[in-house]
């Protein structure tokens, strides 16, 4: 199997793409000033809590795309510089936006922080990742570049998801100072979306089992992928993503853009560990 | 003192060089084995995130302090290897993303099942394999901010040697996590002093052998740590090694460069 061949200027932009990034992060972050102390509002807190959770996600999942054969895509693991790094002062910003907003402090979702106590579960969780990822790691590599596309889709479908989820605490902000901090936020991520999408264009195998697996994948997508959220958690993120009805067509647009088949976005019922799932539409 | 990883990430910058003159290196350029030096370095800057996926497979990763420090110490390294593709850059020679991603693929299987060992190690040992990562990445961390000292002293160029003095200073910083999350780890358990310990003398290599050719490893160190001020630094080097609980009287730096038949000054 191989993966897919870009034209020499694609790669090209894509490098100057890339630089501009990593140059362009702010590295500025001083805590988030009000005019005017904001209002309680726990419902706000809690949905940005939760997005908050998803953003500081980003090590465990780096984890599971370096154990493959992604790691060795030198272009891929620059981006991943700047973007963890971007991604873990949104985290810090949203928690900052939870703090402000919270009221009585709790909000329904306590607060992570930077560097979150370590306790029981996570320890049991993370042994258990590892133990599945000493198969991954194997599996992956033995899968080799049509794995990369993989990867670098379910982190485009996440950020086309996350999109909408910004799209709507946007709508429910409930003051400037905070719809300030959501605008710079999503002008962050909408560079992230669109240096994945140009990178996966790059990757998609042109054909054979390689595109065939990546539509594989895209089908075996759930949203958000494990990180370690709480029932708290998912309820905020389930009221954002279907607050919108236009929500889960757009995103099942961008996918369908992709040049895999017919998907469908679908909202799963609550109680389930993932929010969202794409179905094959046959 | 204890590490402020808060503040490291707060405080941290990429690598700036653009005060630098640059053009410098058209009047006064660098010679070939300082190059060859460098093209080294800029490489193992660019693959510093192999060696972070490795420590992920260790149980640290579920420390939100080794996770800030992580995240931080990746974008600083890449700043670094972009500094120094900078440099070969005006001299000609292009470190390109398909260059790195082609270093990578020759370290072939021995590379893709690295993080298997360290999961597998990391679940028979338990949380004290933590402490030989944290341990080995202070030997990595001291080498590095040694060799770039080292070269700028060497060079004395208007360009380069503000530019490696910066690039050593951030490094220092690597090594107070580095060491202070060593020291700590390694104060609570002797179990992890006796495995790191064995870890360190039996596997630790110069910075770099892991991916780059035996060839440059040997050319790179034995031109940074040539004659008596080397040999004072590998000294040095292997002085701090040693002050980690445990660690006394290894002398692991001394001991690779002499494996390798690596010329080394004064003891």
């Amino acid at each position: 199997m191989t993966g897919a061949i870009g034209s020499d200027d694609a790669v090209r932009a894509l490098d100057a793409r890339l630089r501009a990034h990593a140059s362009a992060a702010d590295e500025v972050h001083d805590p988030i000033e009000y005019p005017t102390a904001p209002v309680a509002n726990p419902q706000f807190a809690a949905a940005v809590r939760a997005v908050a959770r998803l953003e500081r996600s980003t090590i465990p999942r780096l984890r599971r795309m370096l154990v493959s054969p992604t790691h060795l895509d030198a272009r891929l693991t620059a981006f991943f510089s700047t973007w963890a790094y971007e991604r873990y002062w949104i985290a810090d910003r949203l928690d900052q936006l939870g703090a402000a907003h919270a009221g009585d402090g709790t909000a329904g979702i306590p607060a992570d922080g930077a560097e979150p106590p370590v306790d029981r579960a996570a320890l049991r969780r993370d042994r258990r990742e590892r133990v599945w990822l000493l198969g991954t790691a194997i599996a992956t590599n033995l899968v080799g570049p049509p794995m990369v596309a993989v990867h670098v889709l379910q982190c485009l479908v996440d950020e086309w998801v996350l999109d909408e989820v910004y799209a709507a605490l946007t709508a429910e902000v409930p003051d400037d100072r905070s719809a300030e901090v959501v605008a710079d936020i999503r002008r962050v991520k909408a560079e992230h979306a669109e240096i994945l999408r140009l990178a996966f264009a790059l990757r998609l195998p042109e054909r054979g089992n390689g595109r065939r697996l990546v539509a594989l994948a895209l089908r075996r997508i759930g949203w958000p992928a494990d990180a370690g959220l709480g029932a708290a958690h998912l309820r905020a993120l389930r009221r954002l993503v279907r607050g919108d009805p236009g929500s889960l067509s757009r995103i099942t647009e961008r996918i369908n853009a992709l040049g895999l088949g017919g998907y469908r976005v679908a909202l799963l019922a609550p109680r389930r560990s993932t929010v969202l799932r794409i179905r094959r539409v046959k | 003192m204890a590490f402020d990883t808060t503040k490291f990430a707060r405080d941290s910058r990429r690598m700036d060089w653009q005060d630098l003159d640059f053009a410098s290196f058209r009047t006064d350029p660098l010679p070939p084995e300082t190059l060859r030096c460098l093209r080294y370095m800029c490489d193992i800057e660019f693959h510093t995130v192999c060696y972070m996926r490795d420590m992920l497979m260790t149980p640290s990763q579920v420390d939100g302090e080794v996770n800030t420090f992580m995240t931080i110490w990746n974008r600083e390294e890449y700043w670094h290897g972009e500094a120094l593709a900078a440099v070969l850059g005006e001299h000609g020679i292009t470190v390109d993303y398909d260059a790195l991603k082609a270093t990578r693929l020759r370290a072939g299987w021995k590379d893709k099942l690295a993080p298997v060992r360290q999961a597998l190690a990391g679940m028979l040992v338990g949380a004290d394999f933590i402490a030989v990562h944290m341990s080995w990445g202070a030997a990595n961390e001291w080498s590095a901010a040694a060799a770039y000292q080292r070269l700028a002293a060497m060079e004395s160029h208007p360009a380069l040697s503000p530019l490696l003095r910066r690039i050593a200073k951030q490094e220092t910083r690597h090594v107070a996590f580095y060491a202070s999350q060593a020291r700590r780890r390694l104060e609570r358990s002797r179990k992890a002093q006796l495995l790191t310990r064995y870890a360190l003398r039996k596997f630790w290599g110069p910075v770099g052998s892991g991916v780059m050719p035996d060839a440059e490893v040997t050319h790179v160190m034995g031109h940074l740590f040539a004659g008596a001020a080397g040999g004072e630094q590998i000294d040095r080097i292997d002085g701090h090694i040693g002050n980690l609980p445990g660690m006394k009287g290894l002398t692991i730096l001394r001991d690779a460069f002499r494996s390798r038949r690596i010329p080394l000054g004064a003891h």
